[in-house]
């Protein structure tokens, strides 16, 4: 798990020609079709499409965090916003929630704008602060302007996505109608990173100066970044509140927005590996319900395991380059200079 | 009285400032206990602060756990003080010296080895983030969530300051603060251990070439931060309610408050944290506790954008 | 009489207390092989940079085909026409030494977001163009094999060549380069030389600096040489050899009055 280079190949070893990502891809097909037969309860099931929400705002962080190196602790806010957005106009003005599902990320995409143009100055740790401290500042929002927001009690009462007969609510449905979404979004993700936008994000991310320099505009595509990430936790946003029918302040903290980066790490910011990751981690707790309160101490611990194995790896790795200059210039990126 | 859950995380601090009695129609007076109590809680948010810029001048890494290490420091008191039952002296020695041994564990496990793997930053970052939630959770997993209290250590009864009536505990946070602060800055002007680390923090390379042992220095950095985190801990944890999620509030005001005197600047740090106290404790008075920490970080905010260098910078630049 | 490409008119460029550049005039001939020489410390990186616009000036401007570009962002002037490499080597890690070039044609092709993921609009044109301008970079640069190649897994001077590839993708019309020759032995500095001269025969104007004598000798047309910020002479590779305050500038005083 290297701070991730998917666009670049290596000679691939024969087992992978057997394996390779079309047969996958169609191996995970199967299987998600079937999984709400092996869970085998509606319970479950109805965990697995929290899951897959929360696997929406992974993917917006590894396209933000992954993609563009811009680490982000404040994705919970545009989730909430989505989620606070859709509920009220829908129970309020009696919006169509189909409508809402546009219209609610639309907001988040415009609130991520809204954090990314001061932010395109800010370098690593600065960034993590401004973003905690927005979300804060959005959670606060939202318990104190009770009239809006239904303050600690939240909203209730908010309708289902119907389609063609069904009610979306009913978890087996909502879990086939998220999986291609789903599906959809990893896809264009995986399609992005491929594309010239895609390259450009990377190269922010490696070495902004450069990139810069390359023409790439680095002000314009890192707002771009935020708002895509924003937008993603806004549409998982509206997506939870009409799975549930119910939303309130404490689904909203800190505590998640630290998850969700664990969980995109995990995956090693992968746009496929990360919200798979996101949809099992907050399975597994539901299916080990001993362990539930422990499960992300242990996470947290695997996670700082598995970074000093990825660094020890990449040391490994550039230690036996040729080149020793670079050995010499890197302890210089050690420094947010 | 029941909490809403919702507030969970809200919990109010027991302000004992803001238990100050007022005296009617004296404007003096109640400067007086702005300034005390802003300066008091700026000073809580300072440490935290001042450990953050030490251990960023000298070894490079923005630690985003401080807060939760404040945290652990305030467990841990309760620990010595409430469920051993140790005299609070004893459980604060205790204490600080708990947190310098987890701090020199962190870091021959964790951010040492990843300085030899030459970690890119952005990685770094993420496993002070990982070690953060790590944190939150051992406290969750071995405390609860129950909301704990210390008690009031420092005594109830208000002491008479010129008409202001102010709390000892205030005076303790100031002065102990105060001659901590002092006490550092002696230490890295006088001494050789001082000059050491701050020649490590200038060019990490020239401190090596001149025998410096950069490696130790950054752990001793390191362990140094934690203490004086520590220490912060120890002032703080009387007055607030102990849940595992107390950090992330003050561990984020204490990132406010480097940025707000610039960054880079330990004394930057300091005034920057006792500003930052000060002007949330107007708003809490003036305008509506509720949106108190709010109006913090709408201040922190305001600097990233509008003046990032903070009041007084130090000037780093690349060279390309 | 020569077109000029790239001029350059009284640009000063203040860092603190140190003045890095101090009323430097330059003119760059079209397609011409210009070089700039000069002590360390002079202050060659530093026009590079705002050259390219990585640093504003305080006095001063440049101008490039006849346009004003002085105090443009970067990105705007890689529009324009003008690309550069660095001094140390800055690839991009975390992509191939394809995407790496390819980034380099970022400029030069156009489609969004929305045509990227859904493979509608410009995307398959632009795609395609791509393509076959990353591999007419490889073949013209002889690393063809080595596309698929994370470029950390390189050796330097392979490194070097591809970042000149990069710059070269974004079809400029001068291409600045920052000690290319750095850190290469004889073999490879010569492979160079003749690798610049036939970027010289595509038309595109190369303006370098260079700390390598023979490298420069073999290449230069014109060359400029700066010390302590000022241009102190400027002419052919024998004009500036000679020149009393350029061996001064290198070797002292004292040399220079004995020589």
């Amino acid at each position: 798990m290297r701070i991730p280079a998917p666009g670049s190949s290596r000679p691939t070893r024969n087992w992978r020609r057997l394996l390779g990502p079309k047969q996958l891809a169609l191996l995970g097909a199967v299987f998600a079709m079937v999984l709400p037969l092996i869970l085998n309860s509606d319970y479950l099931i109805l965990v697995t499409d929290m899951g897959a929400v929360v696997a929406f705002i992974v993917l917006g962080l590894v396209v933000l965090a992954g993609f563009t190196g811009l680490v982000s602790l404040g994705q919970v806010a545009f989730y909430s916003i989505g989620s606070y957005v859709a509920a009220i106009v829908t129970t309020r003005l009696g919006l169509s929630p189909w409508f809402m599902l546009l219209i609610a990320p639309t907001v988040a995409a415009a609130f991520g704008v809204l954090v990314g143009i001061p932010a395109f100055n800010l370098k690593g740790p600065f960034l993590v602060i401004i973003t905690i401290g927005f979300a804060e500042i959005i959670r606060i929002l939202v318990i104190n302007l009770e009239h809006l927001t239904g303050g600690p009690f939240g909203i209730s009462r908010i309708p289902s996505l119907k389609l063609a007969g069904l009610d979306l609510a009913r978890p087996l449905f909502f879990y086939y109608f998220i999986i291609v979404l789903l599906a959809l979004a990893m896809y264009g993700a995986i399609r992005l990173r491929k594309s010239r936008v895609g390259r450009a994000l990377i190269a922010i991310r490696d070495d902004e100066l450069t990139a810069e320099v390359m023409g790439v505009n680095v002000k314009y595509y890192k707002i771009m970044s935020f708002a895509l990430s924003a937008f993603l936790a806004g549409f998982a946003g509206a997506l939870y509140a009409f799975l549930t029918g119910y939303i309130g302040p404490d689904l909203y903290t800190f505590n998640e927005s630290a998850s969700y980066l664990c969980m995109s790490v995990l995956g090693g910011f992968s746009a496929v590996v990360s919200p798979l990751v996101g949809v099992l981690l907050t399975l597994l707790p539901e299916l080990l319900r001993s362990l539930k309160d422990y499960y992300m101490l242990f996470f947290s611990f695997i996670l700082m395991v598995l970074v000093l194995f990825a660094a020890w790896r990449e040391h490994k790795a550039a230690s036996s380059d040729s080149d020793k200059e670079m050995g010499a210039r890197s302890w210089q990126r050690l420094r947010w200079k | 009285m029941l909490w809403p859950s919702a507030t969970r995380k809200e919990v109010p601090d027991r302000t004992s400032f803001a238990c100050d009695e007022i005296e009617e129609g004296s404007v003096m007076e109640l400067f007086l206990q702005v300034v005390a109590g802003g300066t008091a809680i700026g000073l809580l948010y300072a440490l935290p602060a001042l450990a953050i810029v030490l251990l960023w001048n000298t070894a490079g890494f923005f630690n985003l756990a401080q807060g939760d290490f404040v945290a652990l420091t305030s467990y841990f008191l309760y620990f010595f003080y409430i469920m051993m039952h140790m005299p609070f002296v004893l459980a604060a020695v205790l204490t600080i010296l708990c947190l310098g041994a987890v701090g020199f564990i962190v870091d021959k496990a964790l951010f040492h080895p990843l300085r030899r793997f030459n970690c890119n930053p952005l990685l770094m970052l993420i496993v002070t983030i990982a070690l953060s939630v790590f944190l939150k959770n051992l406290i969750r997993a071995i405390w609860g969530t129950k909301p704990l209290s210390l008690g009031n250590v420092f005594g109830e009864t208000p002491l008479n300051f010129f008409h202001a009536h102010i709390m000892p505990h205030t005076f303790w946070t100031v002065g102990l603060s105060l001659l901590l602060i002092i006490g550092l800055y002696i230490l890295s002007q006088k001494s050789l251990l001082g000059v050491a680390m701050r020649a490590a923090a200038e060019s990490r390379e020239v401190a090596q070439l001149m025998g410096v042992k950069s490696n130790f220095i950054i752990s001793l950095s390191f362990v140094i931060s934690l203490m004086i985190t520590a220490v912060a801990g120890i002032l703080a944890t009387p007055i607030l309610f102990l849940i595992p999620e107390m950090g992330d509030s003050l561990g984020l005001k204490a990132f406010a408050a480097t940025i707000i005197g610039g960054f880079g600047n330990p004394l930057g740090a300091v005034v920057g944290g006792i500003l930052l106290g000060i002007v949330e404790t107007l708003a809490g008075i003036y305008l509506s506790s509720s949106y108190k920490d709010a109006i913090a970080f709408g201040i922190l905010i305001a600097f990233l954008l509008f003046k990032p260098k903070g009041l007084f910078s130090l000037k780093i630049s690349e060279k390309v | 009489m020569a077109k000029v490409t790239l001029e350059v008119k009284a640009i000063s460029k203040r860092f603190g207390g140190v003045l890095a550049l101090n009323q430097v005039d330059v003119s760059i001939l079209e397609n011409s092989r210009h070089v700039i020489i000069g002590p360390n410390g002079s202050g060659k990186s530093t026009l590079i940079n705002v050259l390219s616009g990585v640093y504003t000036p305080e006095g001063g401007d440049v101008f490039f085909l006849g346009e004003k570009i002085t105090g443009l962002p970067p990105y705007r002037i890689t529009a324009k026409g003008i690309a550069r490499t660095f001094q140390n080597i800055r690839p991009f890690r975390g992509m191939s030494v394809w995407e790496n070039i390819a980034l380099g044609l970022h400029c030069r092709t156009h489609y969004g977001l929305f045509e990227a993921i859904s493979h509608l609009g410009r995307e398959p044109v632009e795609s395609k163009k791509i393509d076959s301008k990353v591999t007419e970079l490889a073949e013209f640069f002889e690393i063809g094999n080595l596309l698929s190649a994370n470029m950390q897994s390189l050796p330097y001077g392979k490194q070097r060549i591809i970042e000149i590839a990069r710059a070269l993708a974004s079809e400029p019309k001068l291409l600045l380069l920052d000690e290319p020759a750095a850190g290469m032995n004889t073999a490879e500095a010569q492979a160079l030389a003749q690798t610049i001269k036939r970027i010289s025969a595509l038309g595109v104007t190369v303006a370098l600096i260079e700390h390598n004598m023979e490298f420069v000798k073999e290449i230069a047309d014109i060359i400029t040489v700066l010390d302590s910020g000022e241009k102190i002479a400027e002419g052919s590779f024998l004009d500036v050899q000679s020149n009393r305050r350029v061996v001064e500038a290198y070797l002292g005083k004292r040399v220079a009055a004995n020589a």
